[in-house]
């Protein structure tokens, strides 16, 4: 794990507001498994703040982004929110900005997605469409510096991964399994699509607004 | 029916009938015979005179419809008279698991009468008042939980008599199996030739909400003809010419719900509150078990067991199930008549030595004597580890001592917490009301096994529901649609591979909230779901008589716990009469004409609900009909067709995907062109795996490193 002190020192020039985020960064990367953990922890806040298609129609709104941080079990959780530590502590040094625009982004995407797509879908958790963002937008900004700066071998490394999320999700989403994932043992049904609207909301991040010295 | 007081009278044979004489002769031959040539079938038609004699049946054909798991069989059967004399016959059949006599029709005058049901004393009056009269009523009554008589009469010399019979029953699903089973190896008279003579065809429709993956004949493998229409609409076909049919027709399909969750169908006749039928099936996410478990099998080998091979079809099933336990499983085997034997006398790991010990044991053990279950059971109870939780497989045909049933109910009461009892009951001749209760008393399942039945299939269903997680304490409530009546009251624990069926009634149609909380891995599992509850629907009136009879069932379990049978008779009474349901207090009385029936002022409710099912099962038929001759269209020669034809075609409506022969996986979502009426418990998560992680982890690793330089 990256030591708070150093993200908060993250360079670069910043406007107030993403100065304001880069502080509390670190506590996004900390805080974010800490809360998936504690809601895991207690099964009532656990259903509580859970996507539930029904409870989300008769009002209960914030099940839209609390969803993210419930779990089924204690693998899924441990896998998704270390994963998640790494990745924001990663994006929060590369662009605080752009860290927050892939977060706000995927998290109101992928419900809508899931909403949509998925009508049968009556109950979700899990942070890993959050995950999928980062991976991608950490990915993006890597790409985009390393052709700037034409280092080829970083190109190849940074564009190979990018491209392997992308085929894995697409392969899950053509055949409808999952792939590494033994789904009988996980006790819940992966989602491609989360991953799918979470990546592209990392790419968007990484690609769109103003431009940004790495 | 004067005949029938003359033969109830046994008087002396004359000396003048031959044939009888005849009958006299070959009766003690014919018993021999029958006992060894196992050619038997449901229903029979047996001469009451003491001239004894079978009619032959001269064609036999069964038509099932199975709507979501409820089967209609209709069974019709013409029987000819081969004596030089009228006869009186009494007609008696067997009643499959869980099933609901339903009609019966008798050919008078080659015109069909059906029958009305009446309270069982009443239509006993009627039915003596006709007797003087030499007219032709019919009587047909439950003679005890599996089988019913009826007699009929006049049957002239050399005539041919047509019945037939109709019986609603829920399939027992085990292991995602439904399967469906018609006695034709059930002795409901011993010693008599119940071969058929002409044709025996056999036709069954199935129709699920769930996708049907398979469908075969464990019993008739090579003889069945199945045509999988689509993955919610398939047939099958069996047919022998003067065949001897020894063994049960038993056909399984398979149905496949990818995630836990609910499928609702309804029926909402004119006029009246409408009826639903919640089905709760676990879905393939949930989690198996892994450690191990405990297994005591408790196997009856008292003298009962002897008939039918039923302790043979025992061994073979303690056999498979073993061979399915791991090793970190530990068993026994306990044999019971009068007195009990072990086998250890300890719990030993199901492994290389212990099992080939266990075969030995269990091939050597013999059937004799009487039974007395309690004591065995209590012995089972005593290998209860505080750490393991134990299972007691119970292996019997249930015919304990009527005496020991209140105490063999109480020593289940009693057993020691984390203990499951589980029945299963052996051959056809089965004590399946208690072996049932016994199930249900004790947090387990009954399962019953058919002759001809796959015994490995059946061990592995078992098995496999041991080790999967089952859902207790299980609730579900609605929010809209004023539901009532709902049966069963009290629901049993969800087993994977088993649905739970809830019936119930509803005042309001609309929108209708679902809530179902339950037990799941130590956890109080709390789900919703919205359905809707139609205004008008006229597919399923199966349910309706599902309904009712699970209430008759409810109110006699009920009363005889408390022994007030009394107190349940009327109400009894009034579901059979109103829904048409043969009971234990309603009989089914077949009258000559419908000016017989005014006369007595009998409803014909049975006819018009009758005609309603029949209009239903025919429109069904046309269904698959229109599917057929869709397939066909796609066979042979490619002939072109007019345009304006092709534009007429009008498209089945369960035309879902091209028929094959085998299935395509099931699908989660609806079908395109049937809206669906059930909810998937569709638990979603997005879920890293391991190597993408890796893979995150790196590329984070990198991304920091190089920062941090």
């Amino acid at each position: 794990m990256v030591p708070l002190s150093s993200l908060a020192q993250a360079p670069g020039r910043r406007s107030t507001a993403a100065r304001g985020l880069a502080d509390a960064v670190p506590w996004i990367a900390v805080l974010s498994p800490a809360v998936a953990l504690l809601l895991y922890l207690s099964p009532t806040a656990t259903r509580w703040a859970e996507y539930d298609r029904a409870s989300i129609a008769a009002g209960e709104i914030w099940r839209w982004a609390s969803c993210h941080w419930t779990h089924w079990n204690a693998e899924h959780l441990l896998l998704d929110a270390v994963v998640f530590g790494v990745l924001a502590a990663a994006c929060a040094r590369r662009s605080p900005g752009r860290l927050a625009a892939a977060l706000a982004l995927a998290i109101l995407a992928i419900p809508a997605s899931i909403a949509l797509a998925h009508p049968e879908m009556t109950h979700y958790r899990g942070l890993s469409g959050l995950d999928a963002a980062l991976f991608a937008l950490l990915a993006a900004l890597e790409l985009r510096e390393s052709l700037t700066r034409g280092l080829k071998l970083r190109t190849w490394v940074t564009g190979s991964a990018l491209v392997a999320l992308a085929a894995k999700v697409l392969y899950e989403l053509v055949t409808g399994d999952a792939l590494f994932l033994d789904q009988a043992a996980a006790g819940f049904v992966p989602v491609p699509l989360a991953h799918a609207v979470g990546g592209a909301a990392g790419v968007l991040a990484a690609l769109g607004g103003s431009k940004e010295p790495p | 029916m004067r005949s029938q007081n003359r033969h109830a009278t046994h008087r002396p044979f004359p000396s003048r009938a031959f044939p009888g004489r005849l009958a006299q002769f070959f009766l003690p031959l014919l018993l021999v015979l029958s006992t060894t040539s196992p050619a038997l079938a449901a229903g029979l038609l047996i001469s009451t005179d003491p001239f004894g004699g079978v009619l032959e049946i001269e064609e036999h054909s069964v038509e099932v419809t199975i709507n979501n798991g409820i089967a209609v069989t209709e069974v019709t059967q013409v029987f000819r008279n081969t004596e030089n004399r009228v006869v009186e016959a009494l007609y008696t059949f067997p009643v499959p698991h869980n099933a609901s006599v339903a009609n019966f029709s008798m050919w008078i005058d080659g015109e069909e009468m059906v029958g009305e049901v009446v309270e069982k004393e009443r239509a006993r009056r009627i039915y003596d008042s006709y007797k003087q009269q030499r007219k032709d009523p019919g009587l047909l009554e439950q003679k005890d939980y599996k089988t019913f008589e009826m007699r009929i009469f006049p049957i002239p010399p050399g005539a041919e008599q047509r019945v037939q019979v109709a019986y609603y029953q829920e399939l027992q699903v085990d292991n995602d199996w439904a399967t469906w089973v018609y006695p034709l190896a059930t002795v409901t008279r011993p010693g008599i030739d119940s071969r058929v003579h002409g044709r025996f065809a056999l036709n069954l429709d199935i129709r699920s909400e769930i996708p049907i993956l398979e469908l075969e004949s464990p019993s008739h493998r090579d003889e069945l003809v199945v045509a999988p229409h689509s993955k919610y609409l398939q047939q099958a076909s069996l047919e022998a010419a003067g065949g001897s049919l020894a063994r049960d027709v038993v056909i399984a399909y398979r149905l496949s719900r990818p995630r836990t969750g609910i499928d609702l169908i309804t029926s909402n006749p004119d006029g009246e509150d409408g009826y639903f039928l919640l089905t709760l099936t676990t879905g393939e996410e949930l989690k198996a078990l892994d450690r191990g478990m405990d297994y005591v099998f408790v196997l009856d080998i008292s003298g009962s067991m002897d008939e039918d091979g039923k302790l043979a079809q025992s061994r073979g099933s303690i056999g498979a199930f073993l061979e399915e336990l791991g090793t970190e499983d530990r068993f026994e085997v306990l044999t019971f008549n009068v007195t009990s034997e072990t086998l250890f006398s300890e719990l030993k790991p199901a492994e290389g030595q212990n099992l080939a010990t266990a075969q030995s044991f269990l091939i050597s053990r013999r059937a004799k004597g009487g039974t007395t279950l309690r004591p065995a059971l209590e012995m089972a109870y005593g290998y209860k580890d505080p750490d393991r939780p134990l299972n007691v497989v119970l292996l019997s045909d249930g015919m304990t001592e009527e005496r020991e049933r209140a105490a063999l109910l109480r020593a289940i009461e009693e057993r020691p917490a984390g203990t499951r009892v589980f029945a299963i009951g052996v051959g056809n001749e089965v004590n399946r009301p208690l072996l049932e209760q016994l199930a249900e008393d004790a947090g387990g399942l009954a399962a019953f096994l058919s002759r001809g039945d796959d015994a490995q299939r059946n061990a592995r269903a078992f098995r496999r529901k041991l080790l999967r997680p089952a859902a207790s304490n299980v609730e579900i409530t609605f929010e809209g649609g004023s539901t009532y009546d709902l049966t069963p009251q009290r629901l049993p624990s969800l087993f994977h591979g088993s649905p739970l069926r809830l019936y119930g009634r509803y005042r309001n149609a609309g929108p209708v909230t679902v809530r179902l909380s339950a037990d799941v891995g130590g956890e109080r599992l709390e789900q919703t779901a919205e359905l809707v509850l139609p205004a008008e629907e006229g597919d399923n009136p199966e349910i309706e008589r599902m309904w009712a009879w699970h209430r008759v069932q409810r109110l006699l379990k009920k009363a005889d716990r408390t022994n007030g049978r009394a107190a349940v008779k009327d109400e009894i009474v009034r579901l059979g009469e109103g829904f048409s349901i043969v009971t234990e207090y309603t009989s089914f009385l077949v009258l000559e004409n419908d000016a017989e029936y005014r006369r007595w002022k009998l409803e014909r409710r049975n006819a018009l609900r009758l005609e309603r099912d029949r209009r239903h099962q025919r429109a069904l038929r046309a269904e698959i009909a229109t599917l057929q001759d869709k397939a066909r269209s796609g066979l042979g020669p490619v002939v072109p067709k007019p345009p304006e034809k092709i534009a007429r075609a009008v498209p089945p409506k369960f035309g879902r995907q091209p028929p094959a022969r085998r299935p395509s996986p099931p699908s989660s979502q609806p079908p395109a062109d049937e809206p669906s009426r059930g909810a998937d418990f569709d638990f979603g998560g997005g879920a890293i795996d391991p190597l993408t992680a890796l893979l995150a982890l790196g590329l984070a690793g990198t991304a920091l490193r190089r920062r941090r330089r």
